[in-house]
């Protein structure tokens, strides 16, 4: 078997097959043409990406029979020696396995012999972070002033360990990463050379999967090949590589929004199942989500590594999530990551995570909250002049004033009249207490007095405050719909058209919204949903309910403003 | 017939399948995956098929492929983690536990590495050609335990071995590998087994019954070796004891801390692990069952599928004993 990896075939022989380095490429070919060697080199940057190849091609420049010259001719001895590893005058070492300090000590008894046939004797060092700190000491004379015609070529991934005395000798070359553009254009080529014919779907997945590494990719368009022979389509790809379709992110971004659990949870299955790596795919969901929170913020998909196809979709979603959500979302995300690797089971890990992410309750901008809340504010001040008596009145009960009593004067009254009266004072915890008790209950089952829509319609929003200190999710909920009528003793809730799921969860809270009900309206009430149009102006008793106080405030801002901060009312 | 001692992987099988055909064998390949479906069995079944010359993939009963089942092949190295001088029994109850089950091993050490000194004597033995000139069969077990010294100086056989070598590095961890090592390797995914393989091979292998392979399959969650370790267990029993401490708790009673008493006497840290690992299924069973009511979508995904009733009871209990403590 003489195959050898697509990444041993396609190494570079000369400089200008190296992708992407051309800041490294010049300063090389210059220094050769003009002769400005130095005598140490350090290649740094991340895997895969030409650092030991460039080190090689210098090499065999610089021993050139014809040399040194810009390029190597590779078909001289000297050039033949090198690429095959046995020329006498080229040592590559690994720096990993040879790191003690005898190693060097070694090294350095080698230096005096001339170099024997070529011009240069060449030290590769490749992984030179795994010297020990004695073996890199040991290096420094050397590496300061080495004999002539000794030359030092180090190779790293992590330049950080090497220490700063051994950099400052050293000419440093930073390597950069390859663009998927340019990792597409070199496999393509690859490709073509290889007879192999693969989409371009394909070379984007690979490209994006190496990220940044040539060598990478190399092995990847390698296993490709191995399972599908000479045709490659990306189907193939996504089924052996474990690359995530990017269709999935989409998916669960609609579960997310949609609250669809029973979708999200079969989506965590098949992930299971197909063998992908969770870990990737919570990191995946953090990419699409940061995509969305750029398409969001930005206005535009230009930031997005995406084909346009995806860049398309994600305009479309965009809408659907707030940008708030989107950073709870994320960071959701990002704190299991570190939870997925330590759990012993990553999947019901995952599954707990996107549950989560679906019942995250979804923010309220503050601007739509302090509307919402200036509009209840305006509500009650006209509510606590007119209904609370035609309310009392209907329940046929003695009834003093409608504006705010003294609490405790109201506090010895029964509690039903308390209930309905103090609507607008801050609630104290303890009526609470009075109003769930059994007795009050008992009370109110027996009196069973008839209510109209329209009191419910005004105490609306005070049930919906209520609500929310118990629950807020619940409150938001029901702040989506309005009470549309009444039934007997069966209260109809309606909600917009587009608020289905609403509903649903209203249902499944149906006990404690009824209590909530009954304890502000003091009628046991059963509720009942259902969809329908929005209704033109639910507020019809609005109009007539400007009082005084707000013509004043009309006409005098700073008084609206007290008006507005102090709840004020018109006593007198 | 080759890769039959393999549970499941069809499509890993398939692109080995495929690449031994075609005669694309890359020299590193890095199997990576959960734990416990299966990847030290293809090791060795690929290695077979490398040193094999009587059957286009491998025959499985030639003196090459017998040895490599013995693990004897003296072209064949595995390396494992072990402590720095590991006893000799200790290395030889680890070897023999792989050839009884490649799905299954000992591990007699706490927390072993593979070290340094291991790769130096494998970078020696590789300079010199193989033993019967097949090429020679370097497969490392628990990859992600190679300290940065030992995966630094893998780096270089790895990326261009000498004379006829591959090498074959496992990891269920890949994330702690060295981006250098995965970087020069073919990886190679290896999917968790579908439960309904895991039934059939406690069925056939094990002759677990029917009823018990059932529920040790879901609750392995595609871990063969997790099956297989907890096939010494009666997993009646601790589901009823998982059951017993969940019921102590909610009412609350005053017995659990006897309970939990007992159980730090009598059980060791792995068995009182796996039993809250049994709770927190049971937890995702309950919301599993809770969110899809329907018969038709839970009975594929709920674990505990013999406790359905106890299952459904637990709802609704735990959901009054919510709404008496918050709402």
């Amino acid at each position: 078997m003489s195959y050898l990896v697509l990444a041993r075939k396609w190494r570079p022989q000369k400089f200008e097959d190296v992708v992407n380095q051309k800041h490294v490429v010049l300063t090389l070919q210059n220094a050769l043409k003009t002769n400005r060697l130095a005598n140490a080199y350090l290649f740094a940057g991340p895997r895969g990406i030409g650092k030991t190849t460039i080190a090689r091609i210098l090499a065999k420049a610089i021993n050139c029979e014809q040399g040194p010259k810009e390029n190597p001719c590779n078909q001289c001895d000297s050039c033949n020696d090198i690429t095959d590893g046995r020329s006498l005058d080229v040592l590559e070492i690994d720096g990993a396995s040879n790191r003690g300090i005898d190693e060097v000590r070694n090294l350095r008894e080698s230096l005096k012999y001339a170099p024997n046939p070529g011009k240069y004797k060449i030290y590769i060092i490749d992984e030179v972070h795994m010297l020990t700190t004695e073996a890199f000491n040991a290096l420094l004379k050397t590496l300061e002033e080495p004999p002539t015609r000794v030359m030092f070529m180090f190779a790293t991934t992590e330049p950080h360990k090497v220490p700063a005395t051994i950099i400052s000798r050293c000419q440093r070359f930073d390597f950069k990463r390859i663009s998927i553009n340019e990792i597409i254009e070199q496999l393509k080529h690859v490709c073509a050379q290889e007879q192999i014919d693969i989409d371009d779907d394909s070379l984007h997945l690979i490209a994006r999967k190496a990220e940044g590494s040539m060598r990478d990719s190399q092995s990847l368009l390698d296993q490709a090949i191995s399972f599908c022979g000479t045709k490659i389509v990306s189907s193939d790809i996504i089924n052996i590589l474990g690359v995530i379709d990017w269709e999935i992110y989409f998916n669960l971004t609609n579960f997310i929004s949609n609250n669809d659990l029973k979708g999200a949870f079969q989506l965590v299955e098949d992930l299971f199942n197909n063998g992908y790596d969770l870990v990737e795919f919570l990191l995946g969901v953090n990419e699409h989500l940061r995509n969305i929170l750029i398409t969001k913020t930005v206005k535009s998909a230009d930031f997005v590594e995406a084909s346009d196809n995806y860049k398309q979709k994600y305009h479309q979603i965009v809408n659907n999530f707030e940008e708030q959500d989107l950073l709870r979302l994320i960071q959701i995300v990002s704190d299991s990551q570190y939870g997925i690797k330590r759990s012993s089971n990553p999947r019901l890990y995952l599954e707990m995570v996107v549950t989560k992410m679906i019942q995250l309750d979804k923010v309220q901008k503050i601007d739509a909250l302090i509307q919402s809340l200036d509009s209840l504010k305006e509500k009650f001040s006209q509510n606590s002049m007119n209904v609370p008596h035609s309310a009392l009145q209907q329940k046929s009960q003695p009834k003093t004033p409608a504006a705010p009593v003294s609490e405790s004067a109201d506090q010895k009254k029964s509690p039903e009249i308390e209930k309905n009266v103090v609507r607008d004072v801050q609630q104290q915890p303890d009526q609470k207490v009075i109003a769930t008790s059994p007795s009050y209950h008992e009370d109110s089952q027996k009196a069973h007095p008839p209510i109209s829509i329209e009191i419910i319609k005004t105490q609306w929003p005070h049930i919906i405050e209520e609500i929310k200190k118990r629950k807020i999710a619940l409150g938001s909920f029901l702040n989506e719909g309005w009470p549309e009528n009444i039934d007997g003793n069966e209260l109809i809730i309606a909600f917009g058209m587009e608020n289905g799921f609403h509903i649903s969860s209203i249902n499944r809270n149906r006990k404690s919204i009824e209590e909530i009900i009954r304890e502000v309206v003091g009628v046991p009430l059963q509720i009942k949903c259902m969809q329908a149009e929005a209704p033109s102006a639910d507020n019809s008793n609005g109009s007539n309910g400007s009082s005084y106080v707000e013509k004043l405030g009309q006409k005098i801002p700073l008084i609206k403003t007290i008006i507005d901060e102090f709840d004020g009312e018109l006593v007198k | 017939m080759s890769f039959e001692r393999i549970i499941g992987q069809q499509r890993v099988i398939s692109i080995l399948t495929r690449a031994i055909k075609n005669q694309r064998l890359p020299h590193a390949f890095l199997f990576h995956g959960p734990e416990g479906v299966g990847k030290e069995a293809v090791a060795f079944e690929l290695a077979k098929a490398l040193f094999c010359q009587e059957d286009l993939i491998y025959c499985d009963h030639c003196r090459d492929c017998t040895r490599v089942s013995q693990l004897s092949h003296p072209d064949m190295i595995v390396v494992f983690p072990a402590p720095k001088q590991p006893k000799n029994e200790e290395l030889q109850s680890v070897v023999q536990s792989i050839v009884k089950n490649p799905y299954y091993r000992t591990m007699p050490w706490a927390t072993p590495s593979i070290l340094i000194d291991v790769i130096r004597n494998i970078k020696k033995t590789v300079s010199m050609t193989s033993y019967e000139n097949k090429g020679r069969v370097i497969i490392f077990l628990d990859a992600h335990r190679m300290t940065t010294e030992a995966a630094n100086s893998l780096l270089k056989i790895l990326e261009e071995p000498l004379g006829k070598t591959t090498l074959i590095l496992i990891s269920s961890q890949m994330n702690l590998l060295l981006p250098t090592i995965v970087s020069r390797c073919q990886q190679l995914r290896f999917d968790p087994l579908h439960w309904k393989d895991i039934e059939t091979a406690l069925i056939e292998r094990e002759q677990v019954s029917p009823e018990q392979a059932k529920i040790f399959s879901r609750i392995s969650f595609g871990n063969y070796r997790k099956a297989l370790e907890l096939l010494d267990e009666n997993i009646n029993d601790r589901q009823d004891l998982m059951i017993d401490i969940l019921r102590k708790v909610l009412l609350p009673d005053q017995e659990i801390l006897l309970l939990v008493e007992q159980l730090v006497a009598q059980e060791d840290k792995k068995s009182i692990k796996d039993l809250l690992q049994f709770m927190l299924v049971w937890f995702r069973d309950a919301l599993v069952l809770d969110l899809l009511p329907a018969k038709e979508d839970f009975m594929e995904k709920i674990v505990n599928i013999n406790r359905l009733d106890l299952l459904q009871k637990f709802i609704a209990e735990i959901c009054i004993w919510f709404r008496a403590n918050r709402l």
